[in-house]
């Protein structure tokens, strides 16, 4: 029960930040773009309850307005890399001629630490808002495709989905209506987790100086430009910092329970079905 | 064992073809002429045309691919267009800082997660567990750089112990080493921490349930011993496969936490290579770090082998 | 030796507290075997493993009862105590030799370790006694087969290394857990005459725990007979076989092949499942499944009583009601295999 509440509370904390971040037109009070210079770096107070940055505007409108950016790459990156994971995950689950080689290539996607294949390849694009979604689309979807594909080799193989095939089924067919649904629980933890990764690798790839355009607000660009500040203005650096903690921890916490909640064996599950009961007693527990 | 090994070193040979491709690729994702890119859009046509030549770049694809390779099969990783130093000294260079910098990391995961682990086990029905749950997710959400910093906050300005930035050299003295590369390391190896004590957490709750570990406590062996001994072995092994894991993130985050406490290693290199259009640089780094990531992926499998009697004995 | 008074030991689980051991009581003499049968989910090996103390808590506790091991009450022993009778004086061999013995460690460092446990010897004499305990149990090529991981031994030789885990302390009594399951046949009859060679050699009291009245046929001096947490029948091993006092020792022999008087009748699996021990049925536990119930059987829940000769048995029917509705239930089966 301690479990339910954390994750209703972080399906809230993401909730709070989407609606608050879309509808931030509507209610923001300080304009995020408006530059006062009689203003520049002032800690918290009623007025600038997160403080004023080097341009004197409003730290918490740009925290507010940037997580649009932030949330919207993480959710495209999130879903495209597990469409496309799964659709390769599952073909080459499936089709055994196909797996060798597209498992090769992806061993060797494989073979780059996340964070530095989507550093070269934005270095090798350019830095914007689509490029950094390639890049990190490339980043990620690798994983899902080999959960996804030893998924499916779990279950290729069982009954129903032999006599699926006697009886001639097509193999779209059975790929996605039969294998697809059965597999669908790892995919959809995988994609909340790559969402929280995504939003944590754009804040990283801005903040080196390689991501999104600088004069677009997101939070690793508050963080890049806050950085020469940190000693005279830390607010500057902990608010965005903040923010982006609570959103990558409420997704984090909820991928996790999702995970646990899909998971027969979880171990959180399994402490109170413990394997000292013989066979005969656990049917009864 | 011998047949094991044999096959697993010729896999790399098909993984390390497509990372060269990819690599090679990097360079010509790029919009527009590579050599127009290097030099700036004011440079005359005749140097374009000199650097196209340097590079190859006025040969077909392919051709240029199989020259590439080929060069760097022979140890010819090209020259840098900044300073037109061979690539692969360059590396070499900087490879000392960052070696350091994931040993250090690596040994604070190790120190710190296995106690932690072991612990939280051995408290396992009561609160602790869901609180460590908490705090290891709480771990992987943080940005490492965003870490960073606040240590940096917090050691420049309130306790001023250690350094925020530099580096000294293993020879500089062990503890001149230590000093300059503590904060460093211990940032990087924050992250992993809470991943590596929740892989060994999971493992071990898994072996605690195991019908040899009741027979262990049947005999009248301590709990403590038992989780040590006979829990902690065997969940062990399959976390070894986490190493792999943990090196590939620590490779990623040398390179933000080097740019943030200035230490010159190879994450600082391809970074400032990044900023200087230095794709021959760029490649060499990402090809270097690559083929270090899956010979660490080749070594940690067969450590995993050579752990389990079960597959070291068939 | 060992006294069992009254014990209960529940299980805490998320739909409810499953009462797997429900006010059971027995003793055991020194070097006696004695032999506790019931089906799977009876509450045999909870009960098993609560002699040992080895029950995780949670989610297992013991609201009620005694067991004193030479005088001393277990269930309120510290840990620590404990620990010095555990592999000392009481031992415990388990279903699955399979999975019993740590995968990663040599035969030799296990018994090793059952025996410095608990024995100040150096390394060189317990590696003797490990030689000697190998041998004992009759494994072959001693010296050389302790340097073996367990994976190395086939699942009969594995138990023989278990029984040697046990017998490393020279213990008082020994549990056997259904220690004959896991394995085939003709290798179950090996490990048996093993343990019987042990009783004999040592003097060691052993409680035999099984599904397979075969085993007990073999081993027991006496027999308990559980179902659903509770002790139903209790009796010398020919009680039981040829003087069946009550309903569900009929028909856990009757679904069992060549015991019983007659070797050539059929065999009849009971009907319906275990019942429920979270919420178990009213009256008698046993009154969903039994081919002998009556309407009094829907209120009264009967206990252990005396039919003679330390011979116990839980069943509303009398003896002489049990046999005639026994011999009329015989006849009418007889009658509808010939219709």
């Amino acid at each position: 029960m301690f479990k339910k509440k954390r994750n209703l509370l972080a399906l809230g904390v993401l909730l709070l930040v989407t609606v608050a971040t879309i509808t931030a037109s509507l209610w923001l009070v300080q304009s995020p773009t408006y530059i006062d210079s009689h203003q520049r770096l002032l800690g918290p107070s009623a007025k600038h309850w997160f403080g004023t940055d080097h341009f004197g505007r409003d730290i918490f409108s740009r925290v507010i307005v940037a997580a649009r950016v932030s949330l919207f790459i993480g959710v495209v990156v999130a879903v495209i890399s597990t469409i496309v994971g799964t659709v390769i995950g599952l073909l080459s689950g499936y089709y055994k001629k196909a797996d060798f080689i597209v498992m090769r290539i992806i061993d060797g996607m494989l073979a780059f630490p996340a964070l530095l294949l989507a550093l070269a390849l934005v270095a090798a694009l350019g830095g914007n808002i689509t490029n950094i979604i390639i890049a990190l689309t490339f980043a990620f979807f690798p994983v899902v495709s080999r959960v996804v594909r030893s998924a499916v080799l779990q279950i290729r193989n069982i009954q129903y989905i032999e006599a699926a095939k006697t009886t001639g089924v097509s193999d779209p067919v059975i790929l996605f209506q039969y294998i697809l649904p059965n597999v669908l629980s790892p995919i959809i933890v995988q994609g909340t987790f790559i969402f929280a990764k995504a939003i944590l690798a754009e804040a990283a790839l801005s903040f080196l100086g390689v991501g999104v355009n600088p004069t677009t607000p997101t939070w690793g660009n508050m963080l890049q430009e806050a950085q020469v500040y940190i000693t005279i203005a830390p607010w500057f650096s902990i608010f965005p910092g903040v923010a982006i903690v609570l959103t990558v921890l409420a997704l984090n916490v909820l991928g996790d329970g999702l995970r646990d909640a899909f998971d027969p064996h979880a171990p959180a599950k399994r402490k109170k079905r413990t394997s000292m009961v013989s066979n005969g007693e656990q049917k009864i527990a | 064992m011998i047949k094991y090994t044999l096959r697993r070193l010729f896999s790399l040979i098909p993984v390390m073809f497509i990372v060269s491709i990819i690599v090679f690729m990097i360079v010509h994702l790029t919009p527009g002429n590579p050599a127009t890119l290097i030099l700036g859009e004011e440079s005359t046509k005749e140097s374009v045309a000199q650097l196209e030549k340097q590079l190859g770049l006025d040969k077909p694809l392919l051709v240029q691919f199989f020259y590439w390779l080929k060069n760097i099969l022979m140890g010819d990783f090209g020259q840098s267009v900044y300073s037109s130093e061979p690539v692969l000294r360059i590396i070499l260079n900087h490879i000392g800082p960052t070696f350091s910098l994931t040993i250090f990391a690596l040994i604070l995961i190790l120190l710190i997660a296995i106690p932690t682990a072991i612990f939280v086990v051995w408290k396992r029905n009561s609160l602790l567990d869901p609180l460590f749950i908490s705090v290891t997710l709480l771990g992987v959400s943080i940005p490492e750089f965003w870490f960073a910093i606040l240590l940096v906050l917090g050691f420049a300005v309130t306790f001023p112990i250690f350094p925020v930035a530099g580096y000294a050299a293993f020879g500089d003295g062990v503890l001149n080493w230590i000093y300059h590369l503590f904060l460093p390391a211990f940032v990087l190896a924050a992250v992993e921490i809470g991943l590596v004590a929740r892989m060994l957490r999971d493992g071990m709750l898994e072996a605690v349930n195991q019908d040899y570990i009741r027979t262990a406590r049947a005999k009248g062996v301590k709990e403590s011993i038992v989780l040590m001994k006979h829990v902690f072995s065997n969940a062990l092994i399959p976390t070894t496969t986490v190493i792999a894991t943990i090196v590939a993130g620590l490779m990623g985050g040398t390179v933000i936490i080097e740019t943030i406490f200035t230490i010159p290693g190879i994450g600082q290199l391809l970074i400032d290579s990044i900023y200087r259009r230095d794709y021959p640089v760029i490649q060499g780094v990402i090809l270097f770090i690559a083929a270090i990531y899956v010979l660490v992926n080749l070594f940690v499998d067969l450590l995993y082998t050579f752990l389990d009697p079960r597959i070291r004995y068939d | 030796m060992l006294e069992v008074k009254n014990l209960k030991a529940y299980i805490d689980v998320d739909a409810g507290v499953v009462k797997a051991v429900d006010d059971v009581s027995f003793s055991i003499k020194a070097g006696e075997t004695v032999g506790i049968v019931g089906e799977s989910g009876s509450g045999k090996s909870v009960l098993a493993l609560s002699l040992m103390q080895l029950n995780p808590k949670p989610p297992v506790f013991y609201p009620q009862g005694e067991i004193l091991f030479e005088g001393q009450n277990l269930l309120t022993m510290k840990e620590s105590e404990l620990r010095k009778i555990r592999g000392n004086k009481i031992s415990m061999i388990f279903q699955d030799p399979m999975s019993s013995l740590n995968p990663i460690f040599r035969i030799e460092k296990q018994l090793i370790e059952a025996i410095r446990t608990h024995q100040d010897l150096s390394r060189k004499d317990a590696e003797r006694k490990a030689i000697e305990l190998l041998t004992d149990v009759g494994i072959p090529d001693p010296e050389r087969r302790m340097r073996d991981y367990p994976h190395q031994f086939s699942g009969g030789m594995r138990q023989r290394v278990m029984i040697a885990i046990a017998l490393a302390c020279r213990p008082k009594l020994l549990i056997a857990d259904e220690p004959t399951t896991a394995l085939d046949v003709t290798i179950q009859a090996q490990i048996l005459e093993l343990l019987a060679s042990i009783q004999k050699k040592y003097g060691t009291a052993i409680i035999i725990i099984t599904h397979d009245l075969g085993v007990v046929a073999k081993l027991a001096d006496r027999v308990m007979v559980m179902y659903s947490g509770r002790i139903v029948e209790e009796g010398s091993t020919a009680d039981i076989f040829y003087r069946t006092s009550m309903p569900y020792t009929w028909s856990l022999l009757r679904s069992m092949p060549n015991i019983g008087s007659a070797g050539n009748e059929r065999l009849v699996p009971i009907q319906g499942q275990p019942p429920n021990l979270i919420t178990p049925p009213k009256g008698c536990n046993f009154n969903p499944r039994c081919l002998f119930a009556g309407p009094e059987c829907l209120e009264v829940d009967p206990v252990l009583a005396e039919r003679g000769n330390g011979h116990l048995a839980a069943c509303v029917l009398s003896q002489r009601e049990f046999n005639e509705r026994k011999r009329q239930l015989e006849a009418v089966e007889r009658e509808g295999v010939r219709g």
